[in-house]
Parts: structure tokens; C-alpha cells; sequence
């Protein structure tokens, strides 16, 4: 019994870390933009494809690949506020019209899931893993490829709150999620910061892709479900705290983790949304408070 | 120093000012007082550029502003109090007073302005790690003036420095001011407490629906029975 439990331990933090990368993205975005960007789990997926380029394709070392993946995910950030959003909100004048902007990046995510099946088709794509064997702790055994991802999750996730808190760019982001007018007063450029912050978390959730890419295969479609689970942790955690997002994804993971030793597995998606439906009737401000813009 | 001429503003399609000039020199404290609604803060958010004026000029030194974004403005020497000082309140005095200094060219540069600042104003650097929204409200509008002189700007928009503030903070707010005046900063000064702003400004404009109701120094303004009458409550004889 007590193995069992130390092993979905394991396997839920594993895939927390996974949430993690994702939710704390998603959440940064709508924490700073305010806006709720559905194509989130799509960039996860450019993220995978760009690793299957660079290392099955173009045979770089998997850490080059994933780099690249990262990077090519963050470059194609940087146009989506000045391409798609800026636009439409210069046609709104300053008013927000928080409907509007989901159905836009809800046609974003659509957009580019039909892009990714036309251009590379529907079958799944296999990347080797990146790190091969297995850590064996007696009671149970961890493939190093999952420990990999967790770790470079950690590292990352760890680097954007260093970012966040140290960097004048990153304490500009802060700034502009906590109140834009007074950003603008300190010589914040907010379209830039926008710019940035939207790159910053579809880059985390395309590096994502790339570090799960040996373990979900890639697809047009593999992110879409992890966009609408991002969702409920964002919920979970309170819309627009980073610190909450992070809790919430390992709250979540463990959840669904050890939610199999007493329900069937098919169970296991639902547990995410019904503890966000109970969430959102019983706290709606997410587990750390409110909306803390941090 | 600042030159607004024949400004019309607002939100939107609502025009708050209809046709508002008026001129900051160098070195002057200006004060804009008039009843609410009479478009002071409208006219402060036009010409720090957040808001677009639908006609008119707005100039700093013949350098035309109209068409700029607040944080260009800001790079151009003008520096922007907001009511209730607009602090970062979740964040730290000194990650306050580092982004006070984001415009400058470099992180040292930012650097030594913070330091500077923590000089000029010992209280913050006992307090830098403190959340900023747990400061009082009369520190509280302090840091708000302090961090905006992180650029070094030769023009500070204040917006009601004083609203909201406990007399004894409102003495603390000025006398910050007048120091800053010493040291040659112009400023145009939004304010609702007619007597502290009196006390400090060289030329006080008087606004009125959105059109210029008033223009000239704090004695004369004293000597209009009409203007008393009309915006310092004063009874009549």
C-alpha cells in the first residue's frame, strides 16, 4: 500500500511539473493581458513538432532541440500581441471585451491545429527519448525521460520567478499586471511588455511540448486537452496568481494520481474539473485570494 | 516650460474640456483648482498623454506632445503623480522606487537613482523590503513623488497629492514639494485642498466646465470676490 502511494506521489509530481510549465504560462498571460489565451495547448504542440524537426529531421542533440523548440515557440509569441491583439483592441477603443479576445485565440488555436494538420498531417510523430533507463528506488521505478522533464520544468519555472522578481524587464511585467496606468508613468512600454509576457508563457509551453514530445507523441491536437485542464488550475489557483497556478498544477497532478487507486482510471480526467466546478462554487478567488496579480 | 493651448478633451466621445489654455515656466509651481467635474485630472491625463486631446496643442519647451504615449512622455523630462499615487501596492518600496527608474538608459544608472533617492528620503531605505501598500497614506504619497524624481524629470503633473490624506500628512506632502521646488523642478499641481495649494503655487488657473474660469497668482485670486465666492466656499461680504 504504502509503495503504491509513493509511487502515484511520484508519477503525479511528475506530471505537476508538466502543469506547472503549462498553467503558469496561461496564467502569467491572462495575469498581465487579461486575456484567457485557448491557443495555448497549440504552441505546446509547435513545441513538439519543433523538437521533431531538430532531432528526428535535422538530428540535433536532444538539448539543442529542445532549446530550439523553446525559442522558436517564444519568436512566434512575440508576433501574436502586435499581429492579432493590439489590433483588435485599437478597434475597441480601451474598453476590454474579455469575450472577444477568447473567441479570437480560440480561432488562433483552431487556425493553427488545421496549420499543424495540413502541413505535417495527422499521424503521430515519434521523438526518441532524451534520456534513456530508468531510476530504480526499490518500490518503484521512474523513467529518466519523466524525471528529465521534471527537472527542466522546475529549472524554468524557477528561472521565470527569478525573472519576475530581479529583472527590471520582469518587475515592467509586474508592473503593467498590477496597474497598467502606472506602468506607463515609470516608462513602461505596455504593447512591448504585452509583446513579452505572451511570448514568455507560449515559449514555457512550448518547451513543454518539446520535453514531453517522447512521452505524448505529437499531433495537431495533443495540447488541447491540457489548455482545457490548465483552465481549472488557473481556477484553482486564483486567475492571474503565478504562485497559485504553481500549487494548483501539483494539487491537480496529485489528484488525478492518487484519485486512480480509488476510482477507475476512465474517472481520471474528471477529477481536474470537478474539483474547479467546486472551486468556483465555493472559493471562486482560487485558493491564494483573489485575482493577486503578482 | 509646458504650453496648453486651446485643448478640447475627454473620454471617449464626452468632452469634458472645451477649449483649456494654460502655461507652466520654468521652475513654477502651477496649481489647477476648480469644482469637480471641471476637467483638472482630464486635463493632467491629456497632456501626460493618456488621453488623446480631440483638438488643441500640448508642447513641452515647443516640443509638441500630442500624438506621444505616456512613456515617452516620461522620457522627455515630465513626470506623472497620479490621484492616490498610483504605487505598485503588492510590490516593495524599492522595487517601487527601481521601477521609478526604468526609463533611464542603463540598470547602473537605475541603480544609482535608486540610491540617490534612499539618501534624499532615509525613511524608504529603512522600509525597502516593505510592501508598499503597507506604508501609510501619507508615506504612501511621498514614495508616489519620490519614485517619479527617479528620472530626474524637470516637470513633475501632480494629481491631488493630497486627497484622502490626514492634515498632518497633507503638511508633509507640501513641505516634500516645496524642497523639490527648491531644487528647481516645475510642477503643475491638480488639487481639490484649495489653502494647501495656495500656500505653495506661483500662478494658480481656476477651471470651470471644462473652460478657463481663472488666471493669475494666489493673491490675486484671494482679491476676486467672484472666484472666492465661487470655488473657495468664502461667503460673501
Amino acid at each position: 500500500m504504502l509503495e503504491s502511494l509513493a509511487e502515484f506521489a511520484i508519477q503525479g509530481i511528475v506530471l505537476g511539473g508538466l502543469y506547472a510549465l503549462f498553467a503558469v504560462g496561461l496564467t502569467l498571460i491572462f495575469g498581465v493581458l487579461d486575456v484567457i489565451n485557448v491557443a495555448h495547448g497549440e504552441f505546446f504542440a509547435i513545441g513538439g513538432y519543433l523538437a521533431f524537426a531538430a532531432i528526428v529531421v535535422l538530428h540535433w542533440p536532444g538539448a539543442a532541440g529542445v532549446a530550439g523548440a523553446a525559442v522558436g515557440t517564444f519568436v512566434l509569441g512575440l508576433g501574436v500581441y502586435p499581429l492579432l491583439l493590439a489590433p483588435l483592441k485599437r478597434r475597441l477603443g480601451a474598453r476590454p471585451r474579455g469575450p472577444l479576445y477568447l473567441v479570437l485565440t480560440l480561432g488562433l488555436s483552431t487556425f493553427l491545429q488545421s496549420s499543424l494538420l495540413a502541413a505535417a498531417g495527422g499521424d503521430y510523430l515519434r521523438v526518441p527519448p532524451y534520456a534513456g533507463g530508468v531510476l530504480d528506488l526499490s518500490f518503484t521505478a521512474v523513467s529518466h525521460q519523466r524525471l528529465l522533464v521534471l527537472v527542466v520544468s522546475i529549472v524554468l519555472l524557477g528561472g521565470l520567478f527569478l525573472f519576475l522578481r530581479f529583472h527590471r524587464e520582469g518587475l515592467a511585467v509586474r508592473a503593467v499586471a498590477q496597474n497598467p496606468d502606472a506602468a506607463q508613468a515609470m516608462g513602461i512600454n505596455l504593447p512591448r511588455v504585452f509583446a513579452l509576457t505572451l511570448a514568455l508563457g507560449v515559449g514555457l509551453a512550448g518547451a513543454g511540448g518539446a520535453l514531453m514530445a517522447p512521452l505524448f507523441n505529437v499531433y495537431p491536437t495533443v495540447g488541447f486537452p491540457l489548455t482545457i485542464k490548465a483552465f481549472a488550475i488557473t481556477i484553482l489557483g486564483g486567475m492571474g496568481n503565478l504562485a497559485g497556478a504553481l500549487v494548483a498544477s501539483f494539487l491537480i497532478s496529485l489528484a488525478e494520481a492518487f484519485s486512480v487507486m480509488l476510482i477507475p482510471s476512465e474517472w481520471q480526467n474528471a477529477i481536474a474539473f470537478a474539483v474547479m466546478i467546486v472551486m468556483l462554487l465555493l472559493r471562486p478567488s482560487g485558493l491564494l485570494g483573489g485575482g493577486g496579480r503578482r | 516650460m509646458l504650453r496648453v493651448a486651446d485643448v478640447r478633451s475627454g473620454y471617449g466621445k464626452l468632452e469634458i474640456l472645451q477649449s483649456v489654455s494654460l502655461a507652466v515656466g520654468e521652475g513654477e509651481i502651477v496649481g489647477l483648482i476648480g469644482p469637480n467635474g471641471a476637467g483638472k485630472s482630464t486635463l493632467l491625463k491629456t497632456a501626460f498623454g493618456y488621453l488623446a486631446p480631440f483638438a488643441g496643442e500640448v508642447a513641452l519647451e515647443g516640443r509638441p506632445l500630442v500624438g506621444l504615449r505616456p512613456d515617452q512622455v516620461v522620457r522627455l523630462g515630465v513626470g506623472y503623480v497620479a490621484q492616490a499615487g498610483g504605487l505598485f501596492a503588492d510590490m516593495t518600496v524599492h522595487e517601487n522606487l527601481v521601477l521609478g527608474g526604468y526609463a533611464l538608459r542603463s540598470s547602473r544608472e537605475a541603480r544609482a537613482a535608486v540610491d540617490e533617492l534612499y539618501a534624499r528620503f532615509p525613511l524608504f531605505a529603512a522600509r525597502r523590503r516593505q510592501p508598499a501598500g503597507s506604508l501609510s497614506g501619507g508615506e504612501q504619497r511621498i514614495l508616489a513623488v519620490a519614485r517619479a524624481l527617479a528620472v530626474r524629470p524637470r516637470l513633475l503633473l501632480l494629481d491631488e497629492p493630497s486627497a484622502a490624506l490626514a492634515p498632518r500628512f497633507i503638511a508633509d506632502v507640501y513641505d516634500t514639494i516645496r524642497a523639490l521646488n527648491g531644487g528647481g523642478i516645475a510642477m503643475l499641481i491638480v488639487e481639490q485642498n484649495v489653502e494647501a495649494i495656495l500656500a505653495v503655487a506661483h500662478r494658480v488657473f481656476v477651471l470651470d466646465l471644462g473652460r478657463n474660469a481663472f488666471d493669475g497668482t494666489p493673491a490675486e485670486l484671494r482679491a476676486s470676490d467672484r472666484i472666492r465666492r465661487l470655488y473657495l466656499g468664502e461667503d460673501e461680504g
